[in-house]
């Protein structure tokens, strides 16, 4: 009845106005469907001339006919059209749903919309991030963004995720891209203690062309994260809270051998040669173990009798040692926020805490609390302030060599957590109990049986023993001034203050008491140099500050200077300064006592590890122009000049230029009023032009020596590697081209209405990268670290989104998102070849060779056919063919019958690249009224390679699970020995000795891998029962990684154990802590 | 606040910024020390001295097994002399020192699939380092000779305090001598080398033969004796050699050496020099046995007349020698894998290097460096260094006078860096008992196992054949000098490293089979090349030039 009293006076005014005047004065405001003001919204006449845009209140102020239809549109939101009924005209807006009309900011310098960019920006708003118990951006993001291969490469609570957006640009500097948090670059917090929670948006420009505006930083793409801000529409409190089990994916089914070739009695008792039974002594250690044929040594292995055909279960038990250190951990999450908005200030207020016990024998926590407050104001017409801060608290007990944090260079972010004992179970022959223990209750260090079990050591020793504490402060803040001061003109000022400071300290007991590590001058340590125990100090400090001053300057040919052409341009020049510090000093005491005080005080020495500064300046300046033609297309272009402590000798800028441009044929009256625009609605093409660069490292165009002390006397050495004075940054030179389209399907329907694609090819050169080349070894070093490299990649990407079902009750949203890249080596600086390694402290080499794509590994080749010839191409390995039935097939290798050995090539090849073919994921969005939802993303990566080498190490004793599988050897079936271990063991013809652990192909595994990585159902009680004053009551049940299919033999086929992030180790599991399976139920509840 | 002031302000903020940048960007690297920084007064002078010597020379480049010159570099001599074995498959330890055959008592012949020659030519690749025997004496070698390159380049531009010169002269002295130390190490080790004189480092290709690289050494360690001659201020010389060597290495027969005993020290080394790079054939117990095929020449007796000429003017008894030693915190090396020694004491299951026993078969019975340093308390089972001996840790030899093999306990093992009076002792038996003064040779073998403790009867005096003299001083030689950088020099000249086909082997060894039982009459072809190849992490990058020596063994 009140709607219709309204209804009644307005058409009353309307003809009262209508009788009264020709034109009329309209005031109005435009907002967002949840009350927010639409800022220079654009209000204009239909039919006539004029019109205005809206201010930041979203208010504006209208001259016009009393019964005028006005069009009213804003950057991202749909367009409406509104007659003029009274002299205020209120609007909201609805969001626009199609992906053109996003509006981004990152790689435009002014937000722009999809539709106008000449280059390719992804986003993921937040409703698209999955709830991960890690509650981490980072690993939210997988799969998420066409093209960039993300990867969760290793499942050790708060370690890294590897990032590489596009291509290799960089051999020292990682594929790491540049992370900016409203607006802001932050370097010293790590992407993955921000919180998940507070994150409105996440935009990502992934390759030089699109990154130039970073200039000296841009080649590795940029992440931009966008804070929560507070809404208009009064004060909503959200609480929401959820625990998640965790356990580790073991998708290869790894396990030790449960079958064995050990000597036995008539009764299966294990025995010594001299039928003696075995037995463990005081130490834990077990006497008389011998093969059943060979006798009591390592190479009894090679001896062909010998066959896995024995079971444990006498006086030898067997033990799974993964289920032993592998247990099930849980996460919890707590977040509480509170927001609200008036006119001129608004406010996000939000604390959460994530609680995570690592399943690794569970041997500590990582807990992290995030306090986050993001506060505007409007101090005066057109001025605004913005304050944005986070607070981050992260306290982590892990044990040190389980995964915890700390060691030398470790706050500089981007490492893996110390887990050198996690695996160190991996020789432990499977009749050892790790949680075995001497008479004095407490654990064996090192469990051996003479002649296997060599390289064991019980994780449960290190829990014993060791133990971590590390106390780490984060603090983002930002501040943003903002002055419009006319429609033409805009101020920005911004300045960030990036903090990191950390402490990780680490603990080892005096273990001179430890029967078995006395005897065995085997303990767990850092810098010890005996049994008596240590205390490690390990301080981290990083200050990090980022200040942009920005001037905007815009026109609008049609409103401003009246002309007929509906041009609008846009000029940004800025200045940008970054400076960071770190800080590291590391100092130890060594020889602990027995009894409290644990202390540095009391221990017998006390010295410094390290005690290193290390600054970090560059500034830079940019001009960017653009210029739009109505919606038909536009062009970009302009150039970043920046100058760097760490290039040019610290005074010489390099300068970076961009360029880039679109059309949209489909916008024009031929295409729009046309048929073609029944089979293409939308058609956009865009080409892009830009360098980026990446810096050198802080010190590296310092030539030093090294300091240091022997004794108490200062001593000097010349350095290993020298450096370049003139080092210069490393430019990456890129093209991209692409297209956004949409393709209408079923237009009046509510399926398939249409088919949305974005595809992007791209094309780049990389110069004067960075590494260090061979010296001949008789200059007294070995090496000088120069401007070395060229590289080159390229790639697609593309993204194929439909809505399914839209239907008013259900909705069925399906993206899926590709991408391909590879990357070469054009020329190395001197041509030689440089060999990298080994990578793995083992023996794994990667070669870094012309012509060749980055990271190939090098080994041995495995022998599959009689006709294979050495590189000649002309020397055949079997110039007899079978040699008369010396040589034979098993498992599709050639085996020599009289040692069952596999035969390997004598000369090493590139085995091939471990990074994928593509990276693909699909994404399934349901909903059911409001009340109801369903989601599930798969991911696909497709032609990746593993190197096993946690699998190679268990080839060596013979404990591999695949020891047990039985082959036939020339009509001889049994489960071999000898033909398994000739894998670790053979090389050259010979059997043992010079193949020992070399890199051989029979452990690079495919590691294609389709894996369910996220799955949620939610519902929500508040609006299936509408309570009252409750805006969300949601119980949502998810899953991460709970399900994977690959023929990769190894726990889990995503996982590295290399430098995250490094440009050319990737792709090898060499004791790796694979992934979490995660169960997760969590309510959210809203007021 | 007017829309102009805020122009205004934008416009000092800007001029601000980038007036005020540019000079912050010189950051320097404040964490580490700069030659023309650092090493511009005294203190740097010796900082560097003292640092391109143990740090450049003997730690770089060493950490894999171990982390010293002393500990993997020199483990590859005493593997290849059969001292002591090696299980793991890390940087062919396991393959460099298993002979081509044995022949076993019952006749057995154990062939090895992949002799060392193959393993060392097939590793040595460009980059291969961890794998690569022949890498690290080259390289820890030439960056000490480069080290001493730098430090005699720069210290005549130092004002230097007291007796300027005299300190010039003692810190040259120090260049010259780790020079011709450098040489030698070389000279003796591979088949070619380089002379790299120049004072900035600049290397050259001309590829030399290993005599040409020796008589360099000699030239140096002349160099050095000459100007230790011509100091005459005994005060500012001991000062700078007070801080040339580490203070902690100044224990035991580690000191200041006055300029006398330094030159004891030289002259051992040029005698050296000569006898470990001859042939003096001892095989299958002949004392005038033949190589048919070497590398090397045959001494003469001009030859060890030469030899004992410079052992009696050698190290005498009471002179300090040149020694490391670890230390809790700031050493070169660490106490428990510093040193070849200490990585072979401890359980032999656990021990990186096993003791063998073909080594303990050079103890005569009652001798109690075996009774005091060995243990039999676990066994470590292998076809051909299988053993149950056991080097027993924490010995103490200033209470029981008995020499100690290998200690993990800081600052306790003495490692020998050049040469030592037991080396020098047994260089003047071997030179007397060759040149036929039998009785007087062996008096100096008598008197070097007195030094170390051995508490076994004297063997001068005793009417030893020839022969039966050789077999005294072999079985002393490798006893007493065990972990020093010879054992491998010594079965090569004495021809035992060499294939039976050209005149080698060893005969009448040991072997410790696995069910506890021992062969005595082993019949052992090593087949070792003689002088090695030079590492492809030189020869790739610096391709020889025209007229060089050849860069691969030619005898092999």
């Amino acid at each position: 009845m009140r709607k219709n009293r309204h209804f009644l006076t307005g058409i009353l005014l309307l003809v009262t106005i209508g009788l009264h005047a020709q034109t009329t004065v309209v005031t109005g405001k435009v907002t967002d469907m949840t009350g927010t003001p639409v800022p220079a919204a654009t209000i204009r006449i239909k039919g006539g001339k004029g019109g205005t845009s809206a201010d930041f209140q979203g208010s504006f102020t209208l001259k016009c006919s009393p019964n005028a239809t006005l069009i009213i549109s804003g950057i991202g939101y749909e367009t409406r059209e509104v007659r003029v009924t009274s002299g205020t005209v209120n609007v909201s807006l609805n969001t626009d749903s199609k992906s053109l009309s996003e509006v981004v900011v990152t790689g435009v310098g002014i937000a722009t919309s999809k539709k106008k960019l000449g280059i390719s920006v992804e986003s993921v708003t937040a409703d698209k991030l999955p709830p991960a118990p890690t509650a981490s951006i980072d690993q939210a993001l997988v799969g998420k963004i066409p093209g960039a291969q993300i990867s969760s490469i290793s499942g050790n609570p708060g370690d890294p995720v590897n990032i590489m957006l596009r291509g290799v640009n960089t051999l020292n500097g990682g594929t790491k891209p540049l992370i900016m948090v409203d607006g802001l670059q932050i370097s010293a917090t790590d992407i993955n203690s921000l919180d998940l929670s507070n994150i409105e948006r996440v935009e990502v420009v992934q390759g030089a062309a699109s990154a130039s505006l970073y200039g000296a930083q841009g080649a590795n793409g940029v992440i931009q994260i966008f804070t929560k801000k507070g809404k208009r529409g009064g004060t909503a409190i959200n609480f929401s809270s959820s625990y998640a089990s965790n356990s580790y994916i073991n998708s290869g089914h790894v396990k030790k051998a449960e079958l064995n070739a050990w000597k036995t009695d008539a009764s299966g008792n294990f025995v010594s040669t001299g039928g003696t039974p075995v037995s463990f002594d005081q130490y834990g250690d077990l006497n008389g173990l011998s093969y059943e044929y060979g006798g009591p040594t390592r190479y009894g292995i090679l001896n062909k009798l010998n066959t896995d055909s024995h079971p444990y279960g006498t006086n030898l038990k067997y033990y799974d040692h993964f289920k032993q250190v592998f247990q099930t951990g849980n996460t919890y999450n707590n977040i509480l926020s509170i927001s609200g908005a008036s006119d001129r200030f608004d406010f996000n207020v939000s604390a959460a805490n994530n609680h995570t016990l690592t399943p690794v024998l569970k041997a500590g926590y990582l807990d992290r609390s995030n306090l986050s407050a993001n506060l505007g104001v409007e101090l005066f017409k057109g001025f605004h302030l913005r304050s944005t801060t986070q607070l981050i608290y992260t306290k982590n007990t892990i044990t040190p060599g389980l995964g915890g944090p700390g060691g030398f260079g470790y706050g500089q972010g981007n490492s893996l957590g110390n887990n050198g004992n996690v695996f160190s179970f991996l020789n432990t022959s499977p009749f050892f109990d790790l949680n075995y223990k001497l008479a004095d209750g407490t654990h064996p260090a090192y469990q051996v049986a003479s002649f296997v079990s060599i390289n064991a050591f019980n994780p449960y020793y290190t829990k014993e023993y060791a133990n971590g504490i590390d106390n780490k402060i984060d603090v983002v803040q930002s501040f943003d001034a903002d002055y419009k001061v006319n429609r033409f003109v805009e101020f920005d000022a911004k300045y960030g203050i990036n903090y990191r400071n950390e402490n990780s300290r680490w603990t080892y007991a005096n273990q001179s008491g430890n029967l078995n590590a006395a005897y065995q001058y085997d303990y767990a340590g850092e810098f010890a140099p005996d049994l008596n125990g240590e205390i490690d100090n390990w301080q981290y400090n990083t200050t990090f500050q980022n200040f942009i001053g920005s001037a905007f300057f815009r026109t609008d040919f049609q409103n401003d200077f009246h002309s007929r052409l509906p041009i609008t341009t846009a000029t940004q020049v800025a200045f940008d300064y970054r400076k960071n510090k770190y800080t590291e000093y590391d100092s130890y005491g060594l020889g602990l006592a027995m009894a409290p005080p644990i202390d540095i005080v009391h221990t017998a020495t006390q010295a410094a590890a390290q005690d290193d500064v290390v600054t970090f300046i560059t500034y830079g300046y940019l001009v960017n122009q653009t210029i739009d033609f109505g919606s038909w297309g536009g062009l970009a272009g302009g150039f970043r000049s920046d100058f760097s402590s760490a290039f040019g000798e610290g005074s010489k800028a390099f300068t970076f230029p961009h360029v880039n441009g679109y059309i949209l044929p489909s916008s024009f009256g031929f295409w729009s009023n046309g048929r073609i625009s029944n089979i293409l609605s939308t058609f956009k093409l865009r080409a892009a032009y830009g360098e980026a660069g990446i810096q050198p490292g802080p010190f590296d165009r310092y030539p030093t020596i090294s300091g240091g002390d022997l004794g108490t006397h200062q001593a000097y050495s010349l350095p290993v590697v020298n450096h370049n004075p003139f080092l210069n940054v490393e430019v990456s030179k890129e093209f991209e081209a692409g297209t956004d389209l949409t393709i209408p399907v079923n237009t009046q329907g509510s399926i398939f209405t249409a088919v949305n694609v974005s595809f992007t090819y791209w094309h780049k050169k990389s110069e004067k990268v960075i590494y260090t080349v061979n010296q001949p070894l008789s200059t007294g070093a070995s090496g000088l670290l120069d401007n070395a490299f060229d590289l080159h990649s390229q790639g697609y990407q593309f993204q194929v989104n439909t809505p399914v079902v839209q239907t008013r009750n259900f909705t069925w949203n399906f993206t899926t998102n590709w991408g391909h890249q590879i990357s070469m080596i054009d020329k190395v600086e001197g041509g030689q070849p440089i060999p990298v390694g080994p990578i793995d402290g083992n023996s794994l080499y990667v070669y870094l060779v012309p012509g060749y794509r980055i990271g190939q590994l090098y080994g041995y080749k495995t022998i599959h056919s009689f006709d294979q010839t050495f590189q000649d191409g002309k020397t055949k390995y079997f110039p007899n063919g079978n040699n008369g039935g010396q040589y034979t097939m098993v498992e599709g290798n050639v085996v020599d019958t009289g040692t069952m050995a596999i035969q390997f090539t004598a000369e090493k090849y590139p085995l091939g690249n471990t990074d994928p073919k593509f990276n693909a994921a699909f994404i399934n969005e349901f909903s059911f009224k409001n009340f109801l939802s369903f989601s599930f993303q798969f991911d696909w990566i497709y032609g990746s390679h593993i190197y096993d080498e946690t699998k190679e190490w268990m080839y060596r004793d013979g404990i591999d699970g695949d020891f047990a599988k039985t082959v036939n050897i020339a009509g001889k079936v049994g489960a071999f020995t000898a033909y398994r271990a000739s894998a670790y063991y053979a090389l050259w013809g010979s059997t043992h000795g010079a193949g020992n652990e070399a890199p051989k192909d029979y452990f690079l595994y495919p590691a294609s891998f389709l894996r369910l990585r996220n799955a949620a159902a939610a519902i929500d009680f508040a609006q299936l029962y509408h309570i009252k004053g409750v805006k969300r009551l949601q119980l949502v049940l998810s899953g991460r990684n709970l399900w994977t299919k690959t023929k990769y033999p190894g726990m889990d086929p995503e996982i590295s154990s290399l430098t995250p992030n490094s440009s050319y180790t990737r792709g090898v599991d060499n004791s790796s802590i694979p992934n979490l399976k995660s169960y997760q139920a969590s309510v959210n509840v809203g007021f | 606040m007017s829309k102009n002031k805020i122009y205004y302000f934008i416009l000092f903020l800007a001029i601000f910024a980038t007036a005020s940048c540019k000079k912050q960007l010189q950051v320097g690297d404040p964490n580490d020390p700069t030659l023309p920084g650092n090493v511009t007064d005294e203190t740097g002078l010796m900082a560097l001295a003292q640092g391109g010597v143990y740090i450049n020379g003997f730690a770089n480049g060493d950490g894999w097994l171990g982390n010293s010159y002393f500990s993997l570099p020199r483990a590859y001599l005493e593997l290849m002399a059969d001292n002591i074995g090696a299980d793991a498959s890390n940087n062919q330890i396991t393959t460099v020192g298993y002979p081509d055959y044995f022949i076993k008592d019952d006749g057995t012949k154990v062939i090895n699939g992949s002799p060392s020659v193959a393993i060392l030519r097939g590793y040595n690749v460009l980059g291969g380092s961890g794998n690569n025997p022949l890498f690290f004496q080259w390289q820890n070698m030439y960056a000490l000779n480069a080290a001493c390159n730098e430090i005699l380049r720069v210290a005549p531009l130092i004002k230097l305090s007291g007796d300027g010169a005299t300190r010039l002269k003692t810190i040259q002295a120090w260049c010259y001598w780790w020079k011709g130390y450098a040489y030698s190490q070389i000279g003796t080790m591979y088949y070619s080398g380089l002379i790299q004189d120049d004072p900035y480092n600049k290397t050259n290709n001309h590829y030399l033969p290993k005599d040409s690289i020796l008589a360099q050494s000699n030239y140096y360690l002349n160099l050095c004796s000459t100007t230790l001659s011509a100091i005459n201020n005994s005060a500012d010389y001991s000062t700078v050699v007070g801080e040339l060597i580490p203070d902690f290495c100044q224990v035991g027969n580690g000191g200041v050496l006055t300029t006398t005993m330094w030159q004891h020290n030289i002259n051992t080394l040029l005698a050296r020099n000569i006898m470990l790079n001859k042939l003096a054939p001892f095989v299958n117990g002949d004392p005038a046995a033949t190589i048919t095929k070497s590398s090397m020449s045959a001494m003469s007796s001009g030859d060890w007349n030469n030899v004992l000429t410079l052992a009696t003017n050698g190290i005498q008894s009471g002179d300090y020698v040149f020694t490391g030693r670890s230390i809790a915190t700031n050493g070169f090396f660490t106490a428990s894998t510093g040193n070849v020694g200490a990585e072979t004491t401890g359980p032999n299951i656990s021990a990186t290097f096993k003791i063998g026993v073909r080594y303990l078969a050079n103890f005569k019975p009652g001798d109690q460096r075996f009774t005091q340093n060995f243990a039999t308390y676990s066994t470590y089972n292998n076809p051909f260094y299988g053993t149950p001996y056991n080097i027993l840790d924490s010995l103490d030899q200033s209470t029981t006078g008995v020499y100690v093999l290998g200690n993990k306990q800081v600052g306790q093992y003495e490692v020998i860096i050049a040469g030592s009076l037991e080396e020098n002792l047994l260089m003047l038996a071997e030179a007397n008992i060759r040149l036929g003064n039998i009785d007087a040779g062996l008096a100096f073998v008598d008197q070097e196992r007195t030094l170390q403790g051995a508490g076994v009867a004297a063997v001068s005096g005793t009417g030893l054949t020839l022969a039966q003299a050789m077999k005294e001083l072999t079985m002393e030689r490798r006893a007493a000098l065990i972990f020093r950088g010879l054992a491998f020099y010594d079965a090569r000249r004495w021809g035992w490293t060499y294939d039976i086909g050209v005149g080698g082997g060893q005969y009448g060894q040991m072997l410790y089979n696995t069910d506890g039982s021992y062969d005595t009459n082993v019949t052992v072809n090593y087949n070792f090349m003689d002088y090695w190849d030079i590492p492809a992490d030189e020869t790739q990058l610096n391709p020889p030039g025209t007229g060089s020596s050849p860069i691969l063994n030619p005898n092999y």
